[in-house]
């Protein structure tokens, strides 16, 4: 028996005054505990897709559930089932210190800061963030903003993450922790869904990996079925140069 | 876990405060500035001028049982009169211009008007003048009411010369004051809290959490609002501070503001309730614009509209009024605040504005709701 915590079922997405659609009759489900790497093009529908699921966009049709609950029917239910970061632009409050930043998103999901301490300490050993947990964002360098922000979405122990483009603009040790802390998801049954231009990150982290162009899925399966010759780079690039 | 809207109310508004006095640059401009700005501004622009009293167009006139009615009030195309019921109704103010009663010293009957309206004054110069001997009436002022009104006459002010300035000082300056600083004081905390989450891409995680987006309204409403009313406090003690400091600035170092309580209580109801007004349309219109210095342009309009508002206001006369102006928005407030300040206060308009501001209000955060309902994202590439 199948264990889809993510369905996705004919998806599509139409913003007023585009000429395009963003999402075309977009299908696929995500099982329970997978990490999934989703790629594509600029303005393949990849942010839309994340943002569809995060409820702060309806699908113009379609059906969408994550967690078993429909995301236009029950929104607050699929939010509390995700943890989502939006890139690494997705705002800190520079003045709040990383544990203030954390905690304030623990609270706003429901949980209290007592509650949330073994979790905190435990996030932020496995980010290696012990150093900067009371310094405020305001003074943080790259990595240090995005381990935060990561850690801001998992504090409430989401069933599904959600990541846009995690490890941009990362150094090599830096995107290598997050990638490292993509996997350890998997070993606690979490579903990870992220986004990348890093082609071999991609390659090298997911269990199976979702290829968009123009908002239709292009190929879905594990890297190793995808990928014909030489890498998932290469592959990507011919089935671009084939569609063209 | 699920927790109560209060408990996301408090979470939001805790951390907004937070925010908001730990960034120098808002403490500077919403706290420290109005408290220098004012004793300042004082000590560079002293200066008198003296208040200038407009003709009236029509005059009521009470008579008190008794008094007879004088050929001009019959002849006149200026003055409208009656007969009392009782000796002197409660706030007779806002029905008669002036009163007339009986004078046991002689045949001319005295003037009961109230001097800290130039109204009132105007009637009593001009009764004065009909009733007066023509000869008394060319030597005597030359039209100049303050003149009529300081002389051996038929009038008796209501108030002490220093308290009737206090007043009238007071109904002209309050409503403006109260707007400026109810538009300006919270729009620095209202745009950071909404084009400035925009801004900083902290918006769309702030909506993917659990919490009801309402209550994250109320919330940044909340913290937006007890910023603003800091600063407006800020603001009111700075005036203070310079009306001590430097009195001559406010024309007449003599002047005094015998504020009573309920007008005191009255004034800061409605300063609160436009604070929190213009935090709430500050807020939603934050979220239609795309960054916090786009949001503060917002302040030059909502100026205009207030200032149009208490333009409006200050040009009718309290007792005389359509009732349509006790809900026209932002009139409403403005001629309360006239009335409070004035000690005239007509208890029907003030229930008015006061149930109009927990409607405008509640629209406000209804709108803020829908905004935030809306493909925000798409809205802020």
């Amino acid at each position: 028996m199948s264990n889809h915590i993510i369905k996705i079922q004919n998806i599509s997405k139409h913003f007023k005054g585009s000429d395009r659609w963003a999402l075309k009759d977009l299908s696929f489900n995500i099982e329970e505990g997978e990490i999934i790497g989703l790629i594509g093009e600029n303005g393949a529908g990849k942010s839309t897709t994340m943002r569809i699921m995060a409820t702060i966009m309806k699908p113009t049709s379609g059906r969408m559930e994550i967690a078993g609950y429909d995301v236009s029917a029950h929104p607050g239910d699929v939010r509390r089932a995700i943890g989502i970061l939006f890139g690494q632009n997705s705002g800190l409050y520079d003045r709040l210190s990383a544990r203030e930043n954390i905690l304030y998103y623990a609270n706003l999901n429901g949980l209290t800061d007592r509650k949330v301490d073994k979790e905190l300490s435990e996030i932020s050993e496995l980010l290696e963030m012990e150093d900067f947990l009371d310094t405020k964002a305001g003074a943080f360098s790259t990595g240090m903003r995005q381990k935060t922000l990561i850690a801001r979405a998992i504090i409430h122990n989401p069933k599904v993450l959600i990541l846009d483009e995690p490890a941009t603009g990362l150094d090599v040790t830096s995107s290598r922790n997050i990638y490292q802390f993509i996997k350890t998801c998997k070993e606690h049954k979490k579903t990870v869904l992220f986004s990348s231009h890093d082609l071999g990150a991609v390659e090298k982290n997911s269990d199976r990996v979702l290829i968009l162009h123009k908002g239709d899925l292009l190929a879905s399966g594990p890297p190793a079925e995808i990928i014909k010759e030489g890498s998932l780079e290469d592959q990507f690039v011919i089935m671009q140069e084939a569609i063209q | 876990m699920k927790h109560s809207i209060l408990w996301i109310i408090r979470i939001v508004a805790v951390k907004e405060l937070k925010e908001f006095f730990r960034d120098p640059r808002s403490v500077l401009l919403s706290l420290v500035l109005p408290l220098i700005l004012f004793p300042l501004l004082f000590w560079v622009l002293s200066g008198d001028e003296e208040p200038s009293i407009e003709e009236a167009h029509f005059f009521h006139i009470g008579l008190e049982p008794g008094i007879p009615e004088d050929q001009f009030m019959e002849d006149s195309q200026v003055i409208s009169y009656s007969y009392l019921e009782e000796p002197l109704p409660f706030n007779w103010r806002n029905e008669y211009h002036v009163i007339l009663t009986s004078n046991p010293a002689g045949d001319i009957p005295l003037i009961l008007y109230d001097n800290s309206d130039a109204l009132s004054i105007s009637a009593f110069n001009y009764i004065q003048r009909q009733y007066l001997p023509s000869n008394v009436r060319e030597g005597k002022s030359d039209g100049d009411p303050i003149a009529v009104q300081m002389g051996p006459d038929m009038g008796r002010p209501l108030f002490s010369l220093e308290e009737a300035a206090g007043k009238m000082f007071l109904g002209l300056i309050l409503p403006f004051v109260f707007f400026i600083f109810s538009i300006t004081c919270p729009l620095p905390g209202a745009a950071d809290l909404s084009s400035g989450e925009k801004e900083r891409g902290s918006l769309e995680p702030l909506l993917s959490t659990a919490a009801p987006r309402r209550g994250i309204i109320l919330g940044k409403l909340s913290a937006a609002s007890i910023a603003g009313i800091c600063s407006v406090c800020a603001y009111i003690i700075g005036i203070l501070i310079s009306s001590l400091v430097t009195p001559e600035i406010l024309g007449d170092e003599r002047m005094i503001f015998p504020l009573k309580g309920t007008q005191i209580a009255v004034l800061s109801f409605l300063l609160t309730g436009l604070t929190i007004l213009f935090t709430a349309i500050e807020i939603c219109a934050g979220f239609i614009t795309r960054s916090v210095r786009e949001a503060q342009l917002l302040a030059m309009p909502l100026l205009m509209i207030g200032m149009g508002a208490v333009y409006t206001a200050q040009n009718l006369e309290i007792g005389h009024k359509s009732w349509i102006y006790a809900h026209i928005p932002l009139v409403n407030i403005a001629l309360s605040i006239k009335e409070a300040a004035l000690d005239r206060m007509i208890l029907e308009d003030i229930a008015a504005t006061f149930c109009w501001i927990i409607v405008y209000i509640v629209l406000m955060i209804t709108l803020g709701n829908k905004m935030f309902q809306k493909e925000l994202s798409f809205a802020a590439k």
